[in-house]
C-alpha cells in the first residue's frame, strides 16, 4: 500500500520475471507459430498428405520425406502441417464457445443470486457430472462425424468450469465498494457488468480458458484417435497417432511420436502462456 | 539497563535512491513504554520488524539492534528463533490474521510450550478474559477479545520486550481504550518494555512515557510524551498536532502540511522535511540537521521551535 | 431535505437498525457516530438504496425513496402466497441489490442525484482499470449527456484539487488521498443533494485527512451539498458536522447539535465514547 511495498518486493519479482520471461516468450512464440500453421497448414505442406508413396513406407528422414513417412507411405511432415488446422481450430472453437457462454452463465448467476443462481449452478453441476469425452462420443454418434458435433459437446462439457470460476469471481468482486458506487451512481446492472465487472474478472477467466485449450486439444485428439470427430481422410494429430500405432510396435516410432510431440508441446506452450497471464493478474492485484 | 537499543540503524532497499531507515536511534528501558509515531512510509514498521530480525527481501543494513544485550542483526537463525520465543514478542494490527481459525484458543496459547497450561490460564485471566475462551474458537470472539488473546499469547514466553504494531487501529474507540489500559497493566505487572508503533500522535502521547516521531526514515524528534505533545520543538511534530482534528475545539480550517513526503527514488540532500517546512532556510535544504539535545528531548532541526509553542 | 423516519432492518434474528429517525437540512452537515455493530453503516446503505428497510422511510427533497423500493416489490405476490412473505427478509439479505436493479432508468438517475457516497477504502472504491478522467466522463455521459464534458471534468478536477497528471493516471499510481479525491469528484459529478461519507477519511494519514476534511468543508460551502458523515471518530465529527446522532446497537441513543452533545453528553454511552478518546497527559 505504501510507497515502499513495490520497491521491497521488486528484486525478487524482477528475478522471477526475467527467469520466467524467457520461457514465456518461447512458449508465446511457439503458440503463435502453431496458430499460424493451423491457418496456413494445407498450403505449407510439401506433399499431398494423403498421397501414398509405398516405396517410402516406414522410412526415416530423407530428402523426399524430411520427417519420414508412415506405414501407408504418407509424408509425415505434410500430415503434421495439414493436420494442424483440424487439431488446433477445434480446441480454439471449444475455448471460444465455452468462455463466452460460461462467463454469461457465471456472471448472471453471481450477480443476480437467488433462484437464477441456484438454477444455473445446479445445471452446471449436472453437466460437470458427465465425463467430457462421454458427452462428445454420444454427440458424435447422434449427429455423425465432422468437427461441429465434438466441438459443441466439449464446449458444453467445459462450460461449467468457466461458469463456476466466473460466478465465484463475480461474487467476490461484487462485494467491492467500487461496484456499489456505480450502483449508487445510477448505472444499470447490465452496464456495470459489461463495462466494469467483466473486464476486471476477464484476465483470470482468460487464463483458465487457455488452460482449457490444452485439455480440449487432448480430448479432441483422443476422439480422433478413436476415429470420431473429423471426417475420414482428414489428417489430425490424434488419428496420426492411431495410424502410427502398428508402426510403433514394428520399431518405427517416428510417425507416431512426432504428432505426440506436437500435441504435448502445444499444450505446454498454451499452459505456460496462460499461467503467465494469471500471474500478471495476481501481481496487478498485489 | 535498556531492553532495546537501536544504534544508528540504516537500511537500504534495492531500487531506492536513499536509505529507507537513516540513522535511527531508539531505546526502550525495562518496563518502559515507548511510542514510535509516523505516517505511512515513514519507516516505523520497518524499524519494529528489524527489532525481531525481520528484514524485507534484498535489504542491507548497517548499525546495531540490541535486544537484552544481544545483537539481533548478527544472531544465528537458531539463536534468533530462541530470542523471538523468549525475549521479544509482537502483536499486530489485525488479530484475526495472526491466529489459526481452526484451532482453539487454548491450543494456540500453549502451542510449542508443553506444560504451560497453567500459565495460559493465568494469562487469560490477566488479560481480562474468562477461562472458557480457552475452549473456544477464534470466530467466537470479538476483535477486542482476540487482541486480548494475542497479548496473552505474546506474554506466554515472559518477554522482556513487547512490540505492538498499530494494535488498536482495527478496533473500536471504546475497545481501544480498554486495550491501552490493559497494556499499561501488563507493563506494570510483568515489567515488560513496550514499543508501541502507531500513526496516532495523541494515542502515542496518551500511552507512552517517551515518544519518537519518525519522518522519511529518520527520527525527527523524541522526548517525554507530555512535553513533546504540549511543546513540540520539531516543525513536523507541531504540524502533525495541528492537523489532528480535536473533540474539544473546532477550527475553521485544519492546518495542513503542503506537499507530500519525499519519494524513495529521490536523494535527500538536507533535512527531509525542508520542502514542506514553514521554517526552512537554504541551510535546511543543504545540510541534514544533527540531533540536538534539549532537556530530556532530542530534536533534529536547524530551526527548532524555541520554547516549543505549537506552530 | 433528507428525512429518515422509523427505519428498521433485521438480518435473521439480529436487529441491525431499530426505529432510526433523523433529518438533515439542505446544505447541512450531520454526523452519525457509532462503533461497529451500531447500525450506522446499515443505515447509510438503506439511505443509498443498497439495502431495503423492513420498516420506515427515507425521503429526499420530498421524494420517498423507500416507498419506490416497496412498489417494485410486486405487492400482490405476498397476498397470494402469504407463506413466502415470511421468508422475504432472508431473501433480500442474500440479494441486497435487487431493489436497485428493478428500477427503471429515469428512476435510477433521479435516486442517484438525490444521494451519493464516498466509501472508506480508497484502494477498493475505484475501478482499477480507469483513470479519473474516464470515470468522470462515464458518469457525466449517464447523467448529463448534453453537457460539455471536457469543461465540466476540468472544473470537477479543479474543485477536488487534482492536476492533469493525476487526471490521467490509473488508481494504482495515485496515493490514498488522491484516490479519495477522485471518489469525491465522481460523487459530485452527479450533483447530489446529499453526500454520504462512510468513514471517508478513516484510512488516511493525519495530514492527508486534514486536507480532505478542509476540501469537504470548502465543497459544502461552494456547492450547497448536504453532508452525512458516518464515522467513529469524534474528532472528525467535531470538526465538520453541525448536528450529531449517536447510535448504539441499532438505536439512536443521543442527538443534538455537535457542540452541545460533545460538551455536555447526556447518555452514558456518549460519555463513554468521549472518555475513550485518547488524551495525552497534562
Amino acid at each position: 500500500m505504501s510507497a515502499v511495498d513495490p520497491i521491497i518486493h521488486r528484486p525478487v519479482l524482477a528475478g522471477l520475471r526475467t527467469g520466467r520471461n524467457r520461457l514465456y516468450l518461447t512458449c508465446l512464440a511457439f503458440a503463435a507459430l502453431m496458430v499460424a500453421v493451423a491457418l496456413a497448414g494445407p498450403w505449407l505442406a510439401p506433399a499431398d498428405p494423403n498421397a501414398s508413396d509405398l516405396g517410402a513406407a516406414l522410412t526415416g528422414p530423407s530428402p523426399a520425406h524430411p520427417l519420414g513417412a508412415d506405414a501407408a507411405g504418407r509424408d509425415t511432415l505434410s500430415r503434421l502441417l495439414a493436420g494442424a488446422s483440424a487439431s488446433l481450430l477445434g480446441p480454439i472453437a471449444v475455448v471460444l464457445f465455452s468462455t463466452v457462454a460460461g462467463v454469461l452463465v457465471g456472471v448472471t448467476a453471481g450477480w443476480f443470486g437467488g433462484w437464477p443462481d441456484t438454477f444455473l449452478s445446479r445445471a452446471a453441476e449436472l453437466l460437470l457430472a458427465f465425463p467430457a469425452l462421454l458427452v462428445a462420443i454420444v454427440f458424435v454418434s447422434l449427429y455423425g462425424t465432422g468437427l461441429a458435433a465434438p466441438v459443441i459437446a466439449l464446449s458444453l462439457a467445459y462450460l461449467p468450469y468457466v461458469s463456476r470460476l466466473a460466478r465465484n469471481l463475480t461474487l467476490s468482486e461484487r462485494r467491492l465498494p467500487y461496484l456499489a458506487a456505480y450502483r449508487v451512481q445510477g448505472f444499470s446492472g447490465l452496464a456495470i457488468c459489461v463495462r466494469h465487472l467483466i473486464p476486471n474478472i476477464a484476465p483470470v477467466v482468460l487464463a483458465q480458458s487457455s488452460v482449457n485449450f490444452g485439455y480440449a486439444l487432448l480430448d479432441l485428439s483422443a476422439l480422433s484417435y478413436l476415429g470420431l470427430g473429423v471426417p475420414p481422410l482428414t489428417p489430425t494429430w490424434g488419428s496420426m497417432i492411431n495410424d502410427g500405432q502398428s508402426a510403433l510396435l514394428q520399431g518405427h516410432p517416428l510417425s507416431a511420436i512426432l504428432p505426440c510431440a506436437a500435441i504435448v508441446l502445444t499444450v505446454v506452450a498454451f499452459n505456460v502462456v496462460a499461467e503467465h497471464w494469471a500471474d500478471r493478474v495476481s501481481r496487478r492485484r498485489g | 539497563m535498556s531492553v532495546l537499543r537501536v544504534n544508528g540503524l540504516r537500511m537500504w532497499l534495492p531500487g531506492t535512491a536513499r536509505p529507507v531507515l537513516d540513522g535511527v536511534e531508539l531505546s526502550v528501558g525495562e518496563g518502559e513504554t515507548v511510542a514510535l509515531v509516523g505516517e505511512s512510509g515513514s519507516g516505523k514498521s520497518l524499524t519494529s520488524r528489524a527489532v525481531l530480525g525481520l528484514l524485507p527481501d534484498g535489504a542491507s543494513v548497517e548499525g546495531g539492534v540490541e535486544v537484552a544485550g544481544q545483537d539481533v542483526l548478527a544472531l544465528a537463525p537458531s539463536r534468533l528463533r530462541e530470542l523471538r520465543r523468549r525475549t521479544v514478542a509482537m502483536i499486530f494490527q489485525d488479530p484475526r490474521a495472526g491466529i489459526n481459525p481452526l484451532r482453539r484458543i487454548g491450543d494456540f496459547l500453549v502451542e510449542g510450550r508443553p506444560g504451560s497450561q497453567d500459565r495460559a490460564r493465568e494469562l487469560v485471566a490477566a488479560v481480562g478474559l474468562e477461562a472458557r475462551v480457552l475452549r473456544q474458537y477464534p470466530h467466537q470472539l470479538s476483535g477486542g477479545m482476540l487482541q486480548r488473546v494475542m497479548i496473552a499469547g505474546a506474554l506466554m514466553g515472559d518477554p522482556k520486550l513487547l512490540l505492538c504494531d498499530e494494535p488498536t487501529t482495527a478496533l473500536d474507540v471504546t475497545t481501544q481504550a480498554e486495550i491501552v489500559a490493559l497494556l499499561a497493566e501488563v507493563r506494570r505487572r510483568y515489567g515488560t518494555g513496550l514499543l508501541f508503533v502507531t500513526h496516532d500522535l495523541e494515542l502515542a502521547a496518551a500511552i507512552a512515557d517517551r515518544v519518537y516521531v519518525m519522518y522519511a526514515g529518520r527520527i525527527a524528534e523524541s522526548g517525554p510524551a507530555a512535553t513533546l505533545f504540549t511543546r513540540p520543538r520539531h516543525p513536523y511534530t507541531a504540524a502533525l498536532l495541528a492537523a489532528t482534528p480535536r473533540v474539544e475545539t473546532r477550527q475553521a480550517r485544519l492546518a495542513t502540511i503542503p506537499g507530500q513526503p519525499p519519494d524513495l527514488r529521490t536523494e535527500l540532500t538536507g533535512c527531509a522535511f525542508a520542502p514542506r517546512c514553514p521554517r526552512a532556510t537554504p541551510q535546511c535544504h543543504d545540510d541534514p540537521p544533527e540531533p540536538l539535545v534539549y532537556g530530556e528531548g532530542i530534536v533534529a532541526c536547524h530551526h527548532s521551535i524555541p520554547g516549543g509553542e505549537r506552530a | 431535505m433528507l428525512e429518515v423516519d422509523g427505519l428498521s432492518k433485521s438480518y435473521g434474528s439480529v436487529r441491525a437498525v431499530r426505529d432510526v429517525s433523523f433529518t438533515l437540512a439542505a446544505g447541512g452537515s450531520l454526523g452519525v457516530v457509532g462503533e461497529s455493530g451500531s447500525g450506522k453503516t446499515t443505515t447509510a446503505r438503506i439511505i443509498l438504496g443498497l439495502e431495503r428497510p423492513d420498516a420506515g422511510s427515507v425521503t429526499v427533497d420530498g421524494h420517498d425513496r423507500s416507498l419506490r423500493l416497496g412498489s417494485v416489490r410486486r405487492p400482490d405476490h405476498s397476498e397470494r402466497r402469504p407463506d413466502r412473505s415470511e421468508r422475504r427478509p432472508d431473501r433480500s439479505e442474500r440479494r441486497p441489490d435487487r431493489s436497485v436493479r428493478r428500477r427503471g432508468r429515469a428512476e435510477r438517475l433521479r435516486l442517484a442525484r438525490a444521494v451519493q457516497i464516498v466509501f472508506q477504502d480508497p484502494f477498493l472504491s475505484l475501478d482499477p482499470r480507469l483513470s479519473a478522467r474516464t470515470v468522470l466522463r462515464e458518469t457525466l455521459k449517464l447523467h448529463f449527456p448534453d453537457l460539455d464534458h471536457a469543461r465540466r471534468i476540468a472544473e470537477l478536477l479543479d474543485q477536488v484539487g487534482l492536476g492533469e497528471r493525476e487526471a490521467d493516471a490509473l488508481p494504482r499510481h495515485l496515493s490514498g488521498g488522491q484516490r479519495q479525491r477522485v471518489a469525491i469528484a465522481r460523487a459530485l459529478a452527479v450533483e447530489p443533494s446529499v453526500l454520504v461519507l462512510d468513514e471517508a477519511v478513516a484510512a488516511l494519514d493525519v495530514c492527508v485527512q486534514a486536507q480532505i476534511l478542509n476540501l469537504l468543508a470548502d465543497l459544502r460551502e461552494r456547492t450547497g451539498t448536504a453532508f452525512l458523515f458516518i464515522t467513529h471518530d469524534l474528532g472528525v465529527v467535531s470538526q465538520v458536522t453541525d448536528h450529531l446522532v449517536v447510535m448504539r446497537q441499532g438505536e439512536v441513543v443521543e442527538r443534538g447539535t455537535t457542540a452541545e452533545v460533545l460538551a455536555d453528553p447526556r447518555h452514558a454511552y456518549t460519555r463513554l465514547l468521549l472518555a475513550s478518546v485518547p488524551r495525552p497527559p497534562g
